[in-house]
């Protein structure tokens, strides 16, 4: 344990804190916004450490020495001002706000308000008033196109939000952890625990250096998101904020509107259980609609296209988000109270959610010593069903329509209805197989602050975030399930998940000048943290009542699931904070954990970190055009992918419930690693923040580096080492580089118009430097399917599709065989999912009392495996299809025939007895084997109009009522547009990838196009009011 | 005060530490620990181990005992040309995929044997821990058996390392023997252990002694060629000593594995009638119990479901009872449509007997055949090698003639075959014999009749020995006799397998390659006479066992085998097939038989 930091706060306290009275002076505190006067502004004595703060009504009171002295005033986001005293015993101040962005307070890690200014290392802020203007349920993708070096794909178009995949600064561990830590006013917590009209502000602790306070959880970075409070509240203010908005499919497919149900050209139905011609299939390859009368499902019926019948299913979604808060500060304190209520009804049939938000923040300035804060949250949300079916795969004759009554008649309960057998009814599932949760949490954290003296104050704080999880999982009888015949008689599966976290810290700061231009500020804090958490399940198959959804009901047999988990990491750490004349800062942090999970012998660990910001701009006369310019420099160390608890201690045998019901005991798999470490990465990180014409232009850039080592990986061993099994290693090293570029631009500013444009740009470079080579055959893998893989080799950049490739002539044309089959090479590499670059492009358009902002997102280069677009051409739903109205189809290639090059023709193919040529089913099966991934791996370049608002400000004079302090009403828009070159689907979606080496675990991968679900576009209004 | 009270806090700070939690917090409550390295904190009865530990090696076996073994040991001719998972080429490389193959399995079981141990430790059962080792023997010695040098002593312990290094086979054979002498030894014949999760002798200790000194006898003439004195040595000690060494008595005492038939269940249950109709018996098998009037006979087989008629034609049973018994050729090599072809296919051919897989009209196994036990060491087994050490002079006291009649007897009991049952004299007919004695002064079987008595010991091993694990196996590697034969076709896998030589081994499975590859590259470069380089040297290169036989010790004589259509049977189908039988049968047929050619 390090000693040295408590022991030179202990020397520092020592020394004797001075104080003496001559004169008193008052005065009275203002701003131009605020003429009543602010509360909590430093007013010191200049040159020594005595001060006060300003009262509930902007007055101070203040003893000083002499009067040749100065007194100098300081708020977080104001111009600091100093006047000399020249005998006056009255001195009112009013103070500037900073000009914007300049001089920007940000939150840093733990929770500390810093000047942007004295940072050595990027920390990009989204505002509240941000994330709230255009509200996202998952507070991940209101980030997008925000922040720098972020990349996020935001889930599919369920209910709910969450589940979005988000990587700062590359995917830098091979354990596949990239969630950044998220923490939630001060406490670890997880993105969506706040509702977002409370939010204060969003801080992204992008590098190693910015994190570093946060030890081993601190690698995939940190996303710090503070609650608003009733601080800086005049009188009592009450806010309600209402926002309605309704979803439609984004991207749906577009089909060929041509052909029907069937194959080979051919279909009749008889049974749907393949009785009749082709009933039982899920293609489309069946006769040209010609309206003549047809045997169907639905009777016989004319033989037509049913062309909406995928859009038709696809309902409106809307999403009523209603806030009402009410704060209030005096001098005793503050107290924020708020409410949210979330309507949301999903696109899909009988898809819903009601989510509850009860938030209250306070304050108690219990005496000149003592402040007392607490923040308490409860989240309730009760989704009735998130069930997801895929119906874009319906061909194109179904009346989907007449789905709607899914039971066979006189068998309500037992059997479903459906156009065919292997396969579900839409509507049946949706409403007879619902999976449905009831989340309930609760945030509680209080912590107390203890001003010793002017220069000396400890935090405490304790916090504890509790959520518990039900869900409920039913399926009807008759369910259709592809390997599970039991499903026939039913399923049911209904568990719980209980999560507890609790944080216990403190943070003593010891903040002075020295000597005579330098102001130093010394920390020192623990943390300590335990997280406990306990999964229950139970499912049965074959129930007896199909009505009944219980457990007792079974047939067959239950399987449990029943798991507690626990694990503790105890942290110290101390950070130094130098400054020159507020010109030179310097950071030197340090952090060291200790984590219950690790082996007793190897579990601390420590991060060190130096950062130093210079503003030039003060050192150096510049030419005027220069406002502002800081260049920063850092280098720290953090850890990701603490191993979990039991990886690291004896190894276990699982309880596996066999066939018959019993359960016994198995030798896991998985063999335990005592000498599992962290991850631990280096990030470097130079930057630079320029601003010029009163800070009309910013640029600010910065150039990163991370190197991580220790990466974890899972892979199999020799079974003769102690029997079969896997086991998890540290193995390699991977390598992030990259750039971040921010440009902020106010092209216009005048009385009556504002223009303000940002710009962020980033490119991320990872490779995987090395892999331990005493096992030279394992490397990780990730399986889309069962042809196309990624994989990490050596030297080789992350994200890299490997698969077979189709071989080609010297002119780069495809190349057959002799009878028109695909040619494949061996496996080989196929590209990369991975974006050459990313930016975004943000305005905000402001006349008078209206305002436009609109945000763009582009993504540029990667590769996408688009499986939707596959199956549509598999099953001859897509546009593509109607190629040679589906007969005599010659692939367009080269042969090989001795040793010379030449088209495919149809003679070559009627040689081989397909005489005519290909018909449209044999194309395009051939056209689109799974075996030959390079046919729907596409580029992935998109862009996307993120976000929209056209807002109306109610000018002061309009409103009559005294007591209305602002109304606000706006055109709110999200995922509004996309333009790609990518096929019948939103580009921005995620797959799950299997990891080979492991039994269950997948990964969210970007570059695969597989989701049930179309991605939503969002529009509607939003009104705000401030009474 | 302040001040104060930040000292304390501080001082409080440190004093407690910093990764100070609950001692059990990173120990999994969800299920039991195995306590790993230590032992004292275990929570284990050992017999919760029993189980696993046993079928894990049983089943590492079973299926290739009967889908590999039988063809490799001439007892099933197969449809399915025998190039395909079988002796000529492909069983070097078992395929250990599918969690079937014996190392797999083998080394699986380590994990059970090393916690069965632990458990047996914590628990101070002297018993369980001695069960634990005659396991842990028994395992290795058959790992080491067919693969040669192999990970021990680093695969056995608590802590294996993740790649192990593979030992001598010298050293790991001498280490097992003591251990399995120690076992024994430590055994208390009056104690039992628990009975369920014992399916090989249901608790009986007293059993697993005698297991234990009988495997003693088979690891001893196992390595009779590579330490002849040791050999020796430790056959008198056991043979000696019998209160120390108490070693098999009767058939009561055979090593079976009984399958309970609800979790376990046998191969022979578990196999599809596609696979038996695959694995008909061989010609040759058939013929010799045809030919020695054996009462196994109908045990071992069913009855042939067709006959023909015109033996200038096709292949006709030769056995005088009502019953017919007749076997497919052995030793097809070059397809699966040309195996299966031979005399109109398996319906003219003998199946796995009733003894082992009874069906019903659909040829579908019955209930009752899934809990047939499978033998790992038997009575008779005992008493033939007690006989052919005797024989060679490395132990005296009984004649070499009472064991090997003893031999023959014991298996007959084991088999309940009986010279009065209805189905025997339904397959001999008038020719059937009456009594044992009749059937050991037949001329084949007279001890003094004149034939080589090493001969007539492996001959009779050879059929006792049936389904017998990979006994039948290991233990022609080490005599070459009776003389089965290879047939011409194997000839052709001369570059990729064993060709018309007995397999030496089985190679490294291609998953151990992968993970352990540097120890493998060695074991393959040091293991062996001669350095394993591809796959010609695979099989020339001799494991320590086989050290004084030379290069040709493997060698089979050859027959010359049907060529496809004219040299087969003839079928009413096609006019192609049968235009040479009859020259080729009458040229060649007989050569297959070794007890026909004078070949002792």
């Amino acid at each position: 344990m390090q000693r040295q930091i408590p022991i030179l706060i202990l020397i520092l306290l020592m020394s004797p804190v001075y104080l003496f009275s001559q004169q008193k002076i008052t005065g009275k505190v203002t701003t131009p916004d605020d003429p009543l006067g602010i509360p909590g502004v430093n007013v010191f004595i200049k040159g020594t450490t005595l001060g006060t703060i300003t009262d509930m009504d902007g007055i101070y009171t203040i003893d000083v020495p002499n009067d040749t002295c100065t007194i100098a005033f300081s708020y977080i986001g104001f111009n600091p001002e100093e006047l000399p005293v020249k005998g006056r015993a009255i001195i009112d101040m009013v103070l500037l706000p900073l000009l914007e962005s300049l001089d920007e307070v940000v939150i840093t890690a733990l929770g500390i308000k810093r000047d942007e200014k004295a940072l050595g290392y990027s920390v990009q802020k989204v505002k509240g008033e941000e994330v709230a203007r255009v509200k996202e349920l998952d507070v991940v993708n209101a980030l997008s196109g925000k922040v720098a070096g972020v990349n996020i794909i935001q889930a599919d178009g369920s209910i709910g939000g969450g589940g979005s995949r988000i990587v700062i600064r590359g995917e830098s561990s091979l354990a596949g952890n990239t969630d950044p830590l998220f923490i939630i006013n001060g406490i670890p917590g997880s993105a969506n625990d706040v509702a977002p009209d409370d939010i204060e502000s969003i801080s992204v602790l992008k590098g190693a250096a910015a994190a570093a306070l946060y030890g081993s959880k601190a690698g995939a970075g940190v996303v710090m998101i503070t609650s608003k409070s009733g601080k800086n509240t005049k009188g009592m203010l009450v806010e309600f904020n209402s926002n309605i908005t309704f979803q439609s499919p984004l991207v749906l497919p577009e089909y060929q509107n041509k052909f029907g149900m069937g194959e080979s050209g051919e279909y009749s139905y008889y049974d749907g259980n393949g009785g009749g011609v082709f009933d039982d299939t899920h293609l489309n390859w069946g006769p040209a609609f010609d309206g003549q009368l047809r045997p169907q499902f639905t009777g016989n019926k004319p033989w037509v296209a049913f062309e909406g019948n995928v859009k038709d299913f696809y309902q409106t979604g809307h999403t009523y988000v209603n806030n009402i808060s009410v704060s209030s500060s005096s001098e005793n304190g503050s107290y924020r109270f708020s409410y949210s209520n979330t309507d949301q009804k999903g696109i899909l049939p009988n898809n819903g959610l009601v989510k509850n938000n009860l938030g209250l923040n306070s304050t108690f300035v219990v005496n000149k010593y003592l402040t007392i804060t607490s923040n308490m949250n409860y989240i309730r949300t009760d989704c009735d069903n998130n069930k997801q079916v895929d119906v874009r795969f319906t061909p194109r004759s179904i009346d989907i329509g007449a789905l709607k009554d899914y039971w066979v008649p006189g068998m309500e309960g037992y059997q479903q209805m459906n156009y065919r057998r292997s396969g579900n009814n839409p509507y049946f599932e949706l409403y007879e197989n619902p999976y449905s949760y009831i989340d309930n949490k609760l945030i509680v954290n209080v912590s107390a602050n203890l001003k010793l003296t002017e220069n000396f104050n400890i935090v405490g704080k304790y916090g504890t975030n509790y959520t518990n999880n039900e869900f409920y999982d039913k399926h009807a009888y008759s369910t259709f399930a592809k390997y599970e015949k039991r499903d026939l008689k039913g399923f049911y599966k209904n568990g719980m998940n209980n999560f507890w976290d609790r944080t216990a810290e403190f943070l003593a700061t010891y903040d002075r000048k020295i000597f005579e231009h330098f102001t130093v500020k010394l920390s020192f804090g623990g943390t300590h943290f335990r997280q406990e958490s306990k999964k229950i399940e139970g499912s049965t198959y074959e129930l007896t009542y199909f009505d009944i959804f219980n457990l007792n009901n079974r047939d067959g047999y239950m399987s449990a699931l029943d798991e507690i988990s626990k694990k503790v990491t105890n942290s110290l750490y101390g950070f130094l904070n130098l400054d020159y004349q507020g010109k030179i800062f310097l950071d030197v942090t340090r952090r060291d954990d200790w984590a219950s999970t690790l082996h007793p012998d190897f579990n601390h660990f420590f991060y060190p970190s130096v950062a130093l910001s210079t503003l030039v701009h003060e050192l150096f006369p510049l030419p005027g055009a220069v406002s502002f310019w800081k260049v920063r420099a850092s280098i720290a160390q953090v850890g990701n992918s603490v191993p979990g608890p039991y990886f690291t201690i004896a190894e276990k045998y699982p309880f596996i419930t066999t066939s018959d019901g019993l359960s016994h005991i198995e030798p896991n798999y998985f063999f335990t690693n005592p000498y599992l470490k962290p991850e631990i990465g280096t990030g470097y990180e130079i930057g630079s923040d320029l601003r010029l014409f009163q800070n009309r232009l910013g640029f600010d850039v910065t150039l990163y580096k991370t190197v991580t080592k220790n990466q974890i990986l899972k892979t199999v061993k020799s079974i003769t080492s102690g029997g079969q099994g896997y086991f998890t290693t540290n193995a390699g090293q991977i390598t992030s580089k990259g750039i971040e570029a921010t440009l902020n631009l106010v092209p216009i500013k005048n009385k009556d118009w504002t223009w303000e444009m940002q710009i962020n740009w980033s490119l991320d470079r990872t490779y995987l430097d090395e892999l331990i080579d005493s096992l030279p055959e394992i490397h990780k893998t990730q399986d889309v399917n069962s042809f196309l893989a990624i994989e990490d080799k050596v030297g080789q950049r992350r994200g890299t599709f490997y698969g077979r490739a189709y071989e080609r002539a010297p002119n780069g044309e495809r190349l057959y065989s002799l009878s028109g089959d695909t040619r494949l090479t061996e496996d080989t590499q196929l590209g990369n999912y991975n974006p050459d670059w990313m930016a975004s492009f943000n305005n905000t358009i402001t006349y008078k009392w209206l305002s436009l902002s609109f945000l763009f997102d582009l993504r540029y280069g990667g590769l996408i495996y688009n499986e939707i677009e596959r199956k549509l051409n598999m099953y001859g739903l897509s546009e593509a299809t109607l190629l040679n109205n589906r007969e005599g189809i010659v692939p367009d290639g080269m042969v090989q025939e001795n040793g010379t090059y030449r088209k495919l023709t149809l003679e070559d193919l009627e040689n081989y007895g397909k005489i005519g040529g290909q018909s449209g089913q044999e194309y395009w099966a051939t056209q689109m084997e799974e075996t030959a991934p390079e046919n729907v791996l596409v580029d992935d370049t998109y862009l996307k109009l993120r976000e929209m608002r056209l807002a109306f400000e109610m000018p002061k004079d309009w409103i009559k009522v005294s007591f209305v302090k602002s109304v606000t009403v706006a055109l709110i828009g999200r995922n509004l547009a996309v333009w790609s070159k990518v096929k019948h689907i939103d580009p921005e979606t995620y797959g799950e990838a299997t990891e080979k080496n492991d039994f269950d675990g997948t990964t969210k991968v970007p570059g695969y196009a597989v989701s049930n679900m179309p991605s939503v576009r969002s529009y509607g209004f939003s009104l705000s009011c401030k009474f | 005060m302040f001040i104060r009270l930040l000292y304390i806090f501080l001082g409080f700070m440190l004093v407690s530490g910093c990764d100070t939690w609950e001692k059990d917090i990173n120990i999994n409550p969800n299920s039991p620990s195995t306590g790993g390295e230590s032992t004292s904190t275990y929570d284990f009865e050992p017999s919760e181990f029993m189980l696993d530990m046993i079928y894990n090696v049983v089943h590492g076996w079973d299926y290739i005992h009967w889908n590999v073994g039988t063809a490799v040991c001439e007892y099933h001719g197969k449809t399915i040309s025998l190039s395909q998972g079988n002796r000529h080429q492909a069983w070097h490389a078992f395929d250990d995929s599918n969690d079937g193959g014996p190392w797999v399995q083998g080394y699986k079981t380590v994990r059970y044997i090393r916690n069965m141990r632990n458990a047996a430790v914590a628990n101070d059962d002297k018993e369980y821990q001695a069960i634990a080792t005659i396991w842990e023997c028994y395992d290795f010695f058959n790992l080491t058996l067919l693969y040669g040098d192999i990970p021990y002593s680093q695969s056995i312990i608590d802590d294996a390392p993740l790649t192990p290094v593979y030992d001598k086979q010298k050293d790991i054979y001498f280490t097992l023997i003591n251990k399995l002498k120690t076992a024994g030894k430590s055994l208390d014949p009056t104690s039992m252990v628990d009975v369920n999760t014992d399916l090989i002798f249901y608790g009986d200790v007293s059993k697993w002694k005698r297991f234990a000194n009988t495997l003693l006898i088979r690891y001893a003439m196992y390595m009779a060629d590579a330490a002849p004195d040791s050999a020796v040595a430790l056959l008198n000690e056991v043979i000696l000593n019998p209160e120390v060494y108490p070693i098999m008595e009767s058939n009561a005492d055979n090593a079976m594995f009984h399958y309970d038939g609800v979790q376990y269940k046998s191969q022979y249950y578990k196999l599809s009638s596609s696979k038996i109709d695959e694995a008909p018996f061989s010609n040759v098998f058939i013929e010799r119990l045809v030919s020695l009037k054996d009462p196994r006979l109908p045990i071992y087989a069913k009855p042939v479901s067709s006959v023909h008629d015109d033996p200038t034609k096709n292949i006709l049973p030769s056995n005088e009872g009502v019953d017919k018994y007749a076997g497919h050729i052995y030793g097809i090599t070059t397809d699966n449509a040309y195996a299966s072809a031979w005399n109109d296919g398996s319906n003219y051919a003998s199946k796995l007997g009733d003894y082992f897989r009874t069906e019903d009209d659909k040829g579908t196994a019955t209930e009752a055949c899934a809990t047939v036990p499978l033998a790992l060491a038997t009575y008779s087994e005992m008493l033939f090698f007690l006989a052919e050490a005797t024989e060679k002079g490395m132990i005296t006291g009984q004649t070499a003639r009472h064991y090997y009649e003893s031999a023959i007897e014991a298996s007959f009991e084991q088999y309940n075959a009986s010279f009065t049952s209805d189905k025997y004299s339904r397959a001999f007919g008038n020719s059937a014999l009456n009594s044992v004695t009749e059937y050991v002064s037949q001329p084949d079987v007279l001890y003094t009749g004149g034939r080589d008595k090493l001969t007539m010991i492996a001959e009779q091993k050879w059929i006792a020995s049936f389904l017998m694990m990979f006994e039948p196996y290991f233990d022609h590697r080490r005599t070459m006799l009776p003389k089965l034969r290879a047939s011409s076709g194997s000839e052709a896998y001369s570059s990729t397998g064993s060709a018309t030589k007995w397999p030496s081994r089985a190679a490294y499975p291609n998953s151990e390659t992968s993970t352990n590859k540097a120890n493998v590259e060695y074991a393959n470069a040091n293991a062996f006479d001669i350095p394993v380089v591809d796959q010609a040297t695979r099989n020339l290169a001799l494991m320590w066992l086989m050290q004084p036989k030379g290069q040709n010790w493997l060698q089979m004589p050859v027959f010359q085998e049907p060529n496809y259509k004219a040299d087969y049977p003839a079928r009413e189908t096609d006019a192609d097939f049968g235009t040479n039988f009859n020259n080729w049968y009458t040229q060649n047929w007989n050569s297959m038989f070794w007890w026909k050619n004078n070949d002792n």
